[in-house]
């Protein structure tokens, strides 16, 4: 961590090959879209680099970067909404369907389906605690206070297990 | 365990298919590249705007000058015809 934040190349790759898997992961569950997994995990990485000389508490690291991947997801989104506006995209140019092979199971396919009935920030709530994120450290990334993210996780998890039907589309 | 645990656990191994080999040295290689910052973009701008109004300030300039001398030039040459007419005179 300290020769990454100095600007040592291959200790700032060791860190992303470590923590690629959970960034992807997380970016896919709140974003819903393979096709922006890597452009935004990349996006994330690239934030990261140029911020970890500002991080002083490496103990604090694993929350700083969730929290950096939750808010760059939440403006990507935020951003495609706000190109809806002027560009004249119709509901079924905005929900082409996953390209063969990136679902491979129903298991799968339903939580995709009940995470994408639910708002983004809950979403990333979800993902912030599959993540094992406490729930100060989730109040600290949204700006809110523990029992508003207590309540909102649970609003959230209520949800999802409501949408959540591994064979809703059989 | 919840029931959409393994589904998780497949939704994150999904996700780490997506990124295609190499995705550590893309990504440091990409962080490299100076990102313009808002301070150089503003700066950017500024110097635009400055050399807009310098090229416009010297054009009007220039027209105004030339405007000005083909008017004495006028002014000149109906004030010698004016001479001239007094003199016939």
């Amino acid at each position: 961590m300290r020769r990454a934040q100095q600007g040592d190349e291959a200790a700032q790759r060791t860190l992303i090959t470590s923590y690629q898997r959970r960034v992807a992961g997380f970016v896919y569950a709140i974003t819903g879209r393979s096709d922006a997994v890597e452009d935004l995990a990349q996006m994330v990485f690239i934030k990261m680099i140029r911020a970890l000389g500002r991080l002083h508490d490496a103990a604090q690291f694993e929350a700083w970067l969730f929290r950096l991947a939750r808010n760059t997801c939440i403006d990507h989104l935020r951003r495609q909404k706000l190109r809806r506006i002027f560009t004249p995209f119709a509901a079924e140019h905005e929900n082409i369907p996953e390209p063969a092979g990136a679902v491979d199971s129903e298991e799968l396919d339903a939580l995709r389906h009940a995470l994408q009935q639910l708002p983004p920030k809950d979403r990333a709530l979800l993902a912030l605690a599959q993540e094992g994120r406490s729930q100060v450290e989730m109040a600290e990334a949204t700006g809110t206070s523990v029992m508003a993210v207590k309540a909102r996780l649970h609003r959230a998890r209520e949800k999802l297990r409501q949408f959540y039907q591994p064979s809703h589309e059989t | 365990m919840k029931p959409e645990s393994y589904a998780w656990h497949s939704l994150y191994d999904d996700a780490a298919v997506l990124l295609r080999p190499g995705f550590a040295e893309r990504t440091v290689r990409a962080a490299r590249v100076v990102a313009p910052t808002f301070a150089s973009q503003c700066l950017l701008s500024a110097a635009t705007a400055a050399v807009c109004l310098t090229i416009g300030f010297v054009v009007h300039e220039k027209y105004t000058a030339t405007v000005t001398e083909r008017h004495l030039a006028q002014w000149q040459a109906l004030s010698v015809e004016v001479q001239d007419l007094r003199q016939m005179q």
